[in-house]
């Protein structure tokens, strides 16, 4: 029998250019010399390794996929997507960390920003010097943004914003905050982002603590009262729902493919441990039940292999609808969920422990199964637009 | 000026390697830069910024697909590449590499060569030592630093005893130990512009040199088999009520079962 290599079953590597190969590679490379050793300990403390932002900058995978002349590499679609997939490799926390910076803040300011807005924050956002978060989703609406709650007033000069956003990630750290907010008494129509910055009047936040998910990862609320921001902060073009749901296209793209690391991490561990283990004088890989196991998550890995790569093809040439991106980010995250679950199953009671990280991937997908749209209202946008029958709204 | 560094391709380290007919079958291993030669890499790139007006230049000797990890190294930030490419080198041995290697460094006058202590595939470590024979010129193996002042150079290596300090003259070969630098990580920035750089790949011919003569049909050293490590065996725990009883026992089984005392 020809040598596999069992985390690519369909040689799916082929599929990428080199220049695509070699970023992730890169990626890789660096998450395993200087993330993992790092992630226990954060990932128990509950906090983020914040001594690896410059790195990360350095490296270049912030905003990996604007133009040069913003201090960005001007990567293809697909080698983003890998970026993504190599730093969930390592934690979703981390993947987290730079979707957000990426395709949340700096995607914004690139895509609806003033000329003068991208050139004072995309440099400073690119090496890490400065760190954004994106607050859409509040206490009360989180599934439903467009029912937000938080108002901009025009004042003279700017707006006055009160409100509040819950489960920011990066709120706490953040530089910038991209908030979206309603103006005036409008409707949703009316929906604006404001670049609201740290240190402002009557802007304040708070960290989730005990978190049993995406621990790596600071989570806060963010507080608005009476938040002066000026005219040169709003982010001139876009107005509507539509602004925030464009921004989540880009995070939630890069969320399907962050799946796959997740999940080869598991998938890899799992194998690795079923061939060493021995029970009953064999290693328990032997065992049918347990070959069962591996072979549905090689099969489950290949088939996202194989989504994400096309939807990366699609996206390079402007064509992956938001339709699409949801389907995959959906069903990629389900199974990596499941991957994840079946590894914690294959270590046995050592499973449970830090040290075998599969249970900190699990965990970590619990709140990536939530976020950036739930799976099951991503189940409703397919639903929608196969049977032409809107189940909300 | 010029600084020329070698560089090879290993199997990927957290590859688990298969045998076909006892020799390693790398048809489906994802292969990766030997990780002593970034090492040399990283040298060759912070002694060209201190010397100024500098070149780089990696040679590898590979095939055509080495050419991926060959601009992984034009990534980090060397100028150019070599790469020597002919079928006919397929099992060449280290004093054979080291003859390529004479020929297509010598005429690119470098100043000094960079490599890496040892390939961690077979962890040889003999090309650059036969390479610095052959050319006759200085070497030093194992460096943990490394000075040049105009056409002298100071090197240290660690030794089991301390720190050994070298001195010489150009040029010379020097391998790259770990203690060395901290190897840099290839940016998306540098991937990118890694494509623009000037890669050449040669044969034997374009070398002038006898596929008879330095090909792997003639290798003095083949390799001609490879064993997995034996599986430990689990350990047996001595059986007695007392200890004086467990004693006796293990010095039994120590001088009747495993015969060493
Ligand atoms: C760790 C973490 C980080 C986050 N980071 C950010 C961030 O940076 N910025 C940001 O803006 N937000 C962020 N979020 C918020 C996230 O996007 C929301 O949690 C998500 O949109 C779901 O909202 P909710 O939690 O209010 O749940 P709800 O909307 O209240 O949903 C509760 C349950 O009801 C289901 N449900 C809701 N509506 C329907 C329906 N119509 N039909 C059927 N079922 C339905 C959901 O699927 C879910 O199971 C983050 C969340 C987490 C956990």
């Amino acid at each position: 029998m020809a040598a596999i290599n069992p985390s690519d079953l369909y040689l799916v590597d082929e599929l990428f250019s080199e220049e695509e190969r070699s970023v992730r590679d890169a990626v890789l490379k660096w998450v395993r010399a200087r993330f993992l050793p790092l992630i226990e300990e954060h990932y128990e403390a509950g906090t983020f390794p914040l001594e690896v932002v410059p790195e990360l900058g350095e490296l270049g995978v912030f905003g990996a996929t604007l133009p040069e002349e913003y201090g960005c590499a001007a990567v293809s679609a697909t080698a983003y997507g890998l970026i993504n997939q190599a730093l969930e490799y390592g934690d979703s926390g981390l993947r987290s960390f730079v979707s957000v910076q990426s395709g949340l803040v700096m995607y914004p300011i690139f895509r609806y920003g003033s000329e003068e807005q991208r050139r004072r924050w995309l440099p400073l956002l690119a090496s890490g010097e400065r760190v954004g978060c994106f607050g859409l989703t509040e206490p009360n609406h989180g599934s439903n943004p467009g029912g937000m709650e938080t108002r901009a007033r025009p004042v003279d000069g700017g707006y006055l914003l009160n409100g509040a956003k819950a489960w920011i990630t990066n709120g706490c750290l953040a530089d910038v905050a991209v908030v979206w907010a309603k103006v005036g008494d409008g409707d949703g129509k009316s929906i604006r982002g404001f670049l609201v910055e740290k240190g402002m009047t009557g802007f304040a936040t708070a960290e989730y603590r005990k978190k049993l998910s995406l621990r790596a990862s600071v989570t806060s609320e963010l507080f608005f009262k009476d938040v002066f921001v000026p005219t040169e902060n709003v982010l001139p073009g876009v107005e509507g729902l539509r602004g925030p749901l464009s921004c989540l296209n880009q995070a939630r793209y890069g969320i399907a493919w962050g799946a796959v690391g997740a999940a080869q991490f598991c998938y890899e561990a799992a194998l690795r441990y079923g061939r060493e283990r021995t029970q009953f004088d064999r290693p328990i890989a032997g065992f049918q039940l347990q070959q069962l196991k591996l072979s549905e998550m090689a099969t489950a890995l290949t088939r996202m292999q194989l989504i994400a790569w096309r939807l990366g093809q699609l996206k390079g040439e402007d064509r992956a609808t938001p339709v699409m991106i949801s389907l995959a980010k959906r069903d990629n995250v389900f199974q990596a969920r499941r991957i994840a679950r079946t590894a914690r199953e294959i270590h046995g009671a050592m499973g449970i422990m830090l040290e075998s990280q599969v249970m900190r991937h699990a965990n970590n997908l619990e709140s990536v199964y939530t976020y950036e749209g739930t799976h099951d209202v991503h189940h409703l946008i397919l639903g929608e637009a196969i049977t032409g029958l809107p189940a909300y709204s | 000026m010029r600084i020329v560094v070698i560089v090879k391709e290993v199997a990927d380290t957290e590859a688990v390697i298969s045998l076909k007919d006892g020799l390693p079958d790398l048809s489906a291993t994802a292969m990766v830069n030997n990780p002593y030669d970034e090492y040399a890499v990283e040298e060759a790139l912070q002694q060209a910024d201190k010397l100024g007006d500098c070149t780089v230049t990696a040679v590898m000797v590979g095939r055509e697909k080495s050419k991926e990890n060959l601009r992984k190294i034009l990534a980090m930030g060397v100028g150019e590449a070599v790469l020597i490419d002919d079928e006919a080198l397929a099992g060449a041995d280290p004093l054979q590499i080291a003859q390529v290697l004479k020929a297509a460094i010598e005429p690119l006058e470098p100043a000094f060569v960079l490599a890496g202590r040892q390939g961690v595939d077979y962890d040889w470590g003999l090309a650059p030592l036969a390479l610095a024979e052959l050319l006759g010129w200085g070497h030093v193996g194992l460096i943990a630093k490394l000075e040049i002042t105009g056409s002298a150079f100071k090197a240290e290596t660690e030794g089991d005893d301390g720190l050994l300090t070298f001195e010489g003259s150009l040029p010379a070969v020097f391998t790259a130990d770990k203690s060395l630098n901290e190897p840099r990580y290839p940016s998306l920035k540098g991937i990118m512009q890694a494509k623009k750089k000037p890669l050449e790949t040669k044969t034997l011919a374009d070398l002038g040199l006898d596929a008879a003569a330095v090909g792997g049909a003639a290798a003095g050293l083949k390799l001609i088999n490879c064993n997995y490590p034996p599986r430990k065996e689990a350990g047996r725990v001595i059986a007695g009520e007392t200890a004086a009883e467990k004693a006796a026992a293990l010095v039994k089984a120590l001088r009747e079962e495993a015969k060493v005392i």
